[in-house]
């Protein structure tokens, strides 16, 4: 472990700056209209039916983050939209869930470990990384939390070309000016990919 | 589109509209007014308009390069009109007082009164079908450029005319100042056309689904 693991957060989000649609909750978790933020996820428009996986540039960001995976922190009401992920963690790496009700964690084979805190998230998947990475996986609420308190080493944006109209913007109420370096640019018919590392 | 506002107008004219923001989507920071265009601490959306850091404590004197200058070519090689709001102008400072693009500006305004000097090369219009069709006419078979501000681009869009978008997004987080999209509560599909990256943007072209 070390202070030095690399900490990356990233996010989807629309030309108009959200990150999900009006309302999102459970069995809704991107909101209204939101599953268009991910289709370059799915390689498409996303279909219940038939899913399908990222293709060409989608699929080459995606392995690239995996690759570097060490552990990954998200906030609990990204959880909770997400239904936990059918109650399972996604992630083949260890997965902290900031909350402020640690008492509702699940059973440790799901996967999900809750923290009370994004600080101490961070520095528990810092442990856990190894010599990998820490992924803040969202909502925007953590990834803003992270950024202001200055965690945040590399912002990976992805931008799907939708204007939503409405939803949860991802710098909804921050007002800190960051300054940040241009790492990396990918593009898919389905999105942009820039990758930004935050200056100090 | 802008060709149903005259028959005279045999050929659909293309507009397409054009900013820069901030990746947290402001398209100035706070405080914006003449002599401080771009807002408190703007200056660093426009690095790539001139090379890299300037402000606006000292007159900037760099030139766009590399992909920076092929995509502003290319805006001027096929535009053949600009439309801008009133309060773009005043932000602007009126260009120093003579119009910069090389091709008619229409200033959109409810005070067309205040018309400068034809010589300037500005002309007032007000209303934003009229800009639009007068700058269509002008514009030839070249196409009309909706460039700013805010909300004269959200109106083009809720208007439905733009059909090609360039979005400039520039690698810092302002933390306040006006958002491109606020208000705007439609929601556009959108089909990625290309992207260009230099150290100081990222431009992204849109063309808008119908």
């Amino acid at each position: 472990m070390s202070e030095h693991t690399k900490v990356k957060a990233d996010i989807t989000m629309s030309l108009d700056g959200y990150i999900a649609g009006r309302d999102d909750r459970p069995g809704q978790g991107m909101g209204e209209g939101g599953e268009r933020l991910h289709d370059w996820i799915f390689g498409g428009p996303y279909d219940d039916e038939s899913p399908s996986e990222a293709t060409g540039e989608d699929k080459a960001f995606l392995d690239e983050k995996l690759r570097s995976l060490g552990a990954v922190v998200g906030g609990r009401s990204t959880y909770d939209n997400a239904e936990a992920w059918g109650g399972s963690n996604p992630y083949d790496v260890p997965f902290f869930i900031v909350t402020h009700r640690p008492e509702d964690a699940p059973e440790p084979e799901t996967g999900f470990t809750f923290v009370d805190g994004l600080g101490d998230a961070i520095a528990r998947a810092r442990q856990a990384a190894g010599d990998k990475e820490v992924l803040v996986m969202g909502g925007a609420d953590t990834i803003r939390q992270a950024l202001a308190d200055d965690y945040v080493d590399e912002l990976a944006i992805s931008i799907a070309p939708v204007v939503l109209g409405g939803g949860k913007r991802l710098f909804q109420g921050s007002d800190r000016s960051i300054e940040l370096e241009q790492v990396n640019v990918r593009h898919s018919p389905l999105a942009t990919h820039i990758t930004y590392r935050v200056k100090r | 589109v802008a060709a149903r506002y005259g028959d005279e107008m045999s050929e659909r004219t293309k507009v397409n509209a054009s900013i820069t923001i901030s990746l947290d989507g402001f398209v100035v920071g706070p405080n914006d007014g003449p002599g401080n265009g771009l807002g408190d601490g703007g200056e660093r959306l426009h690095y790539w308009v001139f090379g890299g850091p300037w402000s606006y404590a000292e007159e900037p004197t760099g030139e766009a390069t590399g992909v920076d200058k092929q995509y502003l070519d290319d805006a001027f090689a096929r535009n053949g009109a600009v439309v801008v709001g009133r309060n773009m102008y005043e932000s602007a400072d009126a260009w120093g007082g003579s119009n910069p693009f090389g091709v008619p500006l229409f200033v959109l305004t409810h005070r067309t009164e205040d018309q400068p000097a034809a010589e300037a090369g500005f002309t007032f219009v007000n209303g934003f079908d009229d800009a639009i069709a007068r700058a269509a006419e002008a514009a030839g078979d070249r196409e009309v450029a909706v460039g700013g501000g805010a909300d004269v681009i959200r109106q083009a869009f809720a208007a439905g005319y733009v059909e090609e978008f360039g979005l400039s997004i520039a690698p810092v987080v302002l933390g306040g100042g006006k958002r491109l999209f606020e208000g705007f509560d439609r929601s556009l599909d959108l089909e990625h056309v290309g992207v260009l990256q230099s150290p100081w943007a990222t431009h992204i072209t849109y063309r808008v689904k119908r």
